[in-house]
């Protein structure tokens, strides 16, 4: 656990002292502060209770020292701040460091908490309950803040807010890795990073306020809001694979309104009307690139460059390379003018209606209702592209929407009807039964119309200008010289997936200690795609369970079930899959046990096995994800608790596959390449070879953690350990130049946390951990000699962050 | 009656039954032969505080919170700020307080505080807790009992601990996710791995794709508001509706192609290279449909590494059916 969830579990610190601290109310958000000012109620003397019998023999143990009580505004407070900062230092890939850790030294707010319960509720009108925490703040990748207030039987509150930074730089992701650079001819643009960088950060806030929650009805009122924004790269195919500056730009409201019915004692229903709203508001443009025209006009060859200058373009006197000095010929593809607008406005209205009752005592059902319509609009859509591309003479091209005088390019819609019904009968005290209904019935139509204002070099049109001659078409040749029209394009979709499945089990209570439990599951799947005939599959599965807990010491549990899908007409549907990735049957068991026989030690073990497989001969598809895990935790003295986790991961997965692959010098065929043209690759439509492989993916990995926390004193607290993670699988990668990556890695994290109660209310807190990422394969890319070695991914480095912790 | 032995991979599907009526008669038969087989119930075996509290106990067997905190006078204190304590708000104030879960305890407080006298959850079989708790939480919770959890008999006072437990909103032991991690020892090391759900960082919790108590969907599966996956109440791009949908991400799931939690490949996916992935499904065969990607454009050994490189809005598109960012 890192520290910030350590410290979110941390929410009362050290006893409260007697002097109220004036930076405690400031540093209270501003709400919190006003609500409690406003309150304006002066102190209610504690409540005692009075006895109301004889006083019972052997009353409980008391606490040895009771704290001293902050009472400020007619609630018991408590506060804790905690302030500190980061000192980080690292070696290694900086981008593989910003990729999965992320910190950097600066000051932060480590923790924060308030809690307020009110001593008299009477004499406190808007709240007996508030408690929020907050951590993270000032730098870190992930900080939070939760709120939740409460006034008796009048209301419920809770709020979260959360935002966390997510920058990928993984530069094995959508790397071109140079195959056709050579020490003699070396690159042109070195590709460091991944083309498609993330650097986003993701803002999630989410309200839900209930009114009268233990009355006979009961309303609830809910808002969040989530954003993703920020800069990434992406490519555009056009041009030569051209690289894009894409801001990323997201966001989704959703307003909760619903309303809920206690029609008898254990009768409840309920109505939710959801109303979500997203905003697509992501563009791009042509990224910046090393390249100019000889006038200096920006110009993007994409990373067709990366072929290499004995690349030529142009003919006879203008057949040059294709950059030289960093001018690009013109007589190359290339990309002046690349950018995006598609504004995207999606309403989701949704209602839902929902039902539960145990009014008839062994027998318990409830069930659910939601319809969603939704309309997806992409508004004003403008593409721009100037530029030239040779192998369709294009030289310009404007795109706009036309499915309205307003730039409408798509309309599309989603037809979500879904209905749920379970059941639960006690038929004796030894059996019981249930079955549970689904229906789930989802159709996107999409309607598209796409108008573009084209030039060109097409052949001789009547009264059209007369086409260039060929030799001489460049992104320099004007506009007025080629051929200028416009197209419009027209686009229906349709996916529609329906699923009827029912689920019915029986289980016997052999004794208190025993539960055994078996049952069917069948499921209807229907999918239409475009112009496809529907198709059908039914899936028939078994499940089978055991639960014994002979006392609260020990609970064991075995799960099993089972999958197999068929085809319900071969002839419009020829497979028993949607796809070829899709299992047609697969079996998976779990096995639990948890254990805690003495205070003093507690164990959990789970096996945990899923293997699937699609057996069509042409698709010959197997997976498994196999697990071994156990959890114990010793506490051989009151001071000192040590853990120990193990867990052993095997995911395995192979699918028959066809590829292209055309040996070059630089890239020559893999030695594990499988044979042309057989297996399912017999099939190929086209004259290009295409060799069978196995997709293979192999990925054991171990995880170990040891830890151990020491207390000897209420004024020492001390807690270290270590976590690794290994990962050494194999895959199959295409590429001769993919290394293997972080399937072949190591991570290590040891890390210890000291903390001193340096004085009463005071804490030094010292916090220090170790990230150490490691691959066993090469960086990844060409010769060395050609600069298409992509920089290693190997870091490590070390966080201490030290604190000091007031309660108060 | 007809019988297509051909289709048949179960009797059942050979009677030529709509999915509908089939689902209904298989819900009756197997109420009907439950009902034939299940013995006639025995004398009970059940504890004497779940026996004590079958029998509706008369007005006269409570002896209000004041007698409880008494003896129990920590745990009254710390009740005034529990969630549960707006019951005693209800009905005028005279709700109901300690035995409203405890069960009424006057022949508890009479016995000298005899435990065999009163309802105690740590001591209660997990079907009386789940009972007990669900007497007033069924409304919320009413998938408990058919789900997982229900069924492996983790019990309400599995994760929850009324009177005590470090997460005092929800009434949790212990807070997420290590009170998820004491039984999920599996699920860990997943959010370990170098590309992973921030759930150990403290940005994501259990609780928001799954929960515990159950739903109507696979593994304990939340929806988003708008009824699609949940992974689509963050990740809010990649839900559509697009002109140009990607079929297998609506058909097959976002799991297809990603680790839910987490994995040694980036962005989550489930295997080393994207191209691998894409190609699962776009390879040639004789019994599925999907175009294949074929020619020097897609020569694997070429700088066109990734297929993602040009098809990058691969969840679906508006503007090229291709999958392209342009529109071409």
């Amino acid at each position: 656990m890192t520290r910030q969830t350590e410290f979110a579990n941390r929410l009362v610190g050290s006893p409260a002292g007697a002097n109220i601290v004036r930076l405690c109310a400031l540093t209270l958000a501003a709400i919190l502060a006003t609500g409690g000012a406003a309150l304006g109620f002066g102190q209610a003397p504690a409540v005692t209770p009075t006895p109301a019998t004889p006083a019972a023999p052997k009353p409980e143990k008391k606490a040895e020292v009771a704290p001293k009580k902050k009472i400020m505004a007619g609630y018991e407070v408590h506060q804790v701040l905690e302030l500190g900062g980061n000192i980080v230092s690292k070696d290694g890939s900086d981008a593989m460091w910003a990729t999965m850790v992320n910190e950097a030294s600066g000051m932060r707010l480590v923790g924060q908490s308030l809690t307020m319960h009110s001593v008299d509720k009477s004499k406190t009108p808007f709240f007996d309950t508030l408690t929020t925490n907050s951590f993270g703040y000032g730098g870190e990748p992930v900080d939070a803040t939760y709120l939740n207030m409460s006034k008796g039987k009048w209301y419920d509150f809770a709020g979260s807010f959360r935002r966390g930074r997510n920058y990928v730089d993984y530069n094995l992701l959508v790397n071109s890795f140079l195959t056709n650079a050579t020490a003699t001819a070396p690159v042109l643009v070195p590709e460091p990073s991944t083309l498609h960088l993330f650097n986003t950060v993701r803002h999630n806030t989410d309200t839900m306020l209930t009114l009268l929650p233990v009355s006979r009805i009961s309303f609830r009122a809910g808002y969040s809001h989530s954003t993703t924004e920020g800069p990434t790269y992406t490519t555009i195919h056009a041009g030569g694979d051209v690289s894009q500056n894409q801001w990323w730009r997201n966001g989704l409201d959703t307003y909760i309104g619903g309303v809920d019915a206690k029609l008898s004692k254990r009768t409840m229903l309920s109505y939710d009307q959801f109303l979500a709203f997203y905003r697509g508001n992501t563009s791009n443009q042509l990224a910046p690139t090393p390249f100019t025209l000889a006038d200096g006009t920006m110009t993007s060859l994409g990373f067709n460059v990366l072929t290499g200058p004995t690349v030529t373009c142009g003919s006879g006197a203008t057949k040059t390379q294709n950059v030289i000095n960093g001018i690009a010929n013109p007589f190359c593809s290339q990309t002046l003018v690349q950018q995006q607008s598609a504004p995207t406005r999606t309403s989701f209205p949704t209602e839902q209606v929902r039902f539960s009752s145990h009014d008839w005592g062994k027998v318990a059902m409830n069930g659910r209702y939601v319809y969603s319509g939704g309309v997806s609009n992409v508004n004003q859509f403008g593409e721009t592209f100037n530029g030239f591309i040779s192998r369709s003479t294009l030289r310009q091209q404007i795109d706009t929407g036309g499915l309205n005088d307003r730039g409408r390019l798509a309309q599309n819609k989603r037809i979500n009807v879904n209905a749920d019904y379970g059941i639960e009968a006690e038929l004796s005290k030894y059996f019981s039964v249930s079955d549970t209904f689904n229906y789930w019935d989802v159709r996107m139509p999409g309607h598209s119309v796409l108008v573009s204002n084209v030039w060109d070099n097409t052949p001789l049109v009547p009264n059209g200008p007369t086409p260039v001659p060929s030799a001489d078409l460049s992104v320099n040749t004007p506009l007025n010289s080629l051929h200028n029209y416009v197209t419009t394009r027209e686009s229906f979709g349709y996916l529609a997936h329906k699923n009827i499945g029912n689920t019915v089990m029986g289980i016997y209570n052999a004794t208190p200690a025993v539960k055994l439990s078996g049952g069917w599951r069948f499921n209807n799947r229907q999918i239409k795609y475009a112009e496809d005939p529907t198709m059908t599959w039914h899936q028939n599965g078994a499940l089978v369970g055991l639960a014994v807990q002979p006392s609260r010491l020990y609970r064991f549990n075995l799960n099993y079930d089972s999958m197999n899908s068929h085809s319900s007409n071969s002839e419009t549907t020829p497979s028993n899959t949607y796809t070829r990735l899709a299992p047609n049957s697969f079996h998976h068991f779990r096995g639990r046990f948890q254990t805690n026989p003495k205070k003093w030690v507690n164990l959990a073990v789970t096996y945990n096995e899923y293997d699937a497989k699609n057996n069509d001969p042409f698709v010959n598809h197997k997976e498994h994800n196999r697990n071994f895990s156990f959890a114990t935790q010793f506490t051989p003295i009151e001071t000192l608790s040590i853990d120990f986790d193990y867990s052993h991961d095997s995911v395995y997965s192979q699918t028959d596959l066809c590829y292209v692959f055309t040996a070059t010098a630089n890239a020559p065929l893999p030695s594990n390449a499988g044979p042309q043209n057989v297996g399912t690759c017999q099939y190929n439509t086209t004259t290009t070879p295409l060799y069978l492989g196995s997709g293979l993916y192999d990925v054991p990995s171990n995880f170990y953690l040891a830890g151990l926390t020491y207390t000897p004193s209420k004024y020492f607290r001390f807690n270290g350990g270590v976590r690794i993670v290994g990962s050494g699988g194999t895959a199959m990668l295409l590429n001769p130049y993919n290394p293997p990556g972080a399937i072949s890695s190591t991570v290590l994290s040891p890390y210890s946390d000291l903390s001193i109660n340096i004085a009463p209310q005071w804490s030094w807190h010292g916090y220090w951990t170790h990230h150490s990422y490691n691959e066993d394969g090469p960086p990844g890319g060409s010769i060395p000699a050609a600069g298409g070695v992509i920089p290693a991914r190997d870091f490590h480095g070390d966080v201490v962050t030290l604190s000091v912790k007031y309660a108060f | 009656m007809h019988i297509d032995r051909r289709k048949a991979s179960l009797p059942i599907a050979a009677l030529g039954m709509s999915p509908r009526r089939l689902v209904l008669f298989v819900c009756l038969l197997g109420v009907g032969m439950f009902s034939l087989v299940a013995p006639a119930a025995p004398a009970s075996g059940a504890s004497p505080s779940a026996k004590a509290g079958q029998a509706a106990p008369a007005p006269g067997d409570f002896v209000g919170g004041e007698a409880c905190a008494t003896c129990h006078e920590e745990v009254s204190k710390g009740f005034e700020s529990n969630p549960h304590s707006k019951l005693a708000e209800a009905h005028g104030k005279t709700g109901v307080t300690c035995e409203g879960c405890h069960g009424p305890g006057k022949a508890h407080v009479d016995g000298g505080g005899d435990v065999t006298k009163i309802f105690n959850p740590a001591k209660a079989s997990p079907k009386e807790v789940d009972e007990k708790c669900l007497t007033c939480h069924q409304g919320n919770h009413a998938n408990f009992l058919r789900t997982a959890h229900g069924e492996a008999n983790v019990s309400c006072v599995g994760c929850h601990s009324v009177h005590t437990g470090e997460d005092k909103e929800q009434q949790l032991k212990i807070a997420q996710p290590k009170l998820c991690f004491q039984c999920h020892t599996d699920t860990k090391p997943q959010f370990n791995m170098p590309f992973h759900h921030k759930v150990e960082e403290g940005l994501v919790k259990c609780s928001d794709c799954h929960d515990p108590h159950g739903t109507f969907s696979k593994k304990n599966l939340r929806s988003s508001s708008q009824m699609d996956l949940v992974c689509t109440k963050c990740h809010m791009e990649k839900g559509g509706p697009f002109a140009f949908e990607h079929p297998v991400v609506k058909t097959e799931g976002c799991v297809a192609c990603h680790f839910p939690h987490g994995g040694p490949n980036p962005r989550l996916l489930n295997r080393a290279t994207v191209n691998t992935i894409c190609l699962q499904c776009h390879s040639p065969s004789m019994n599925f449909t999907t175009s294949n990607p074929v020619g020097p454009a897609h020569n694997q050994a070429t700088q066109y590494q990734s297929c993602t490189i040009c098809h990058a809005s691969v969840h679906g598109s508006n503007t090229s059916e291709f999958f392209f960012n342009a529109t071409e």
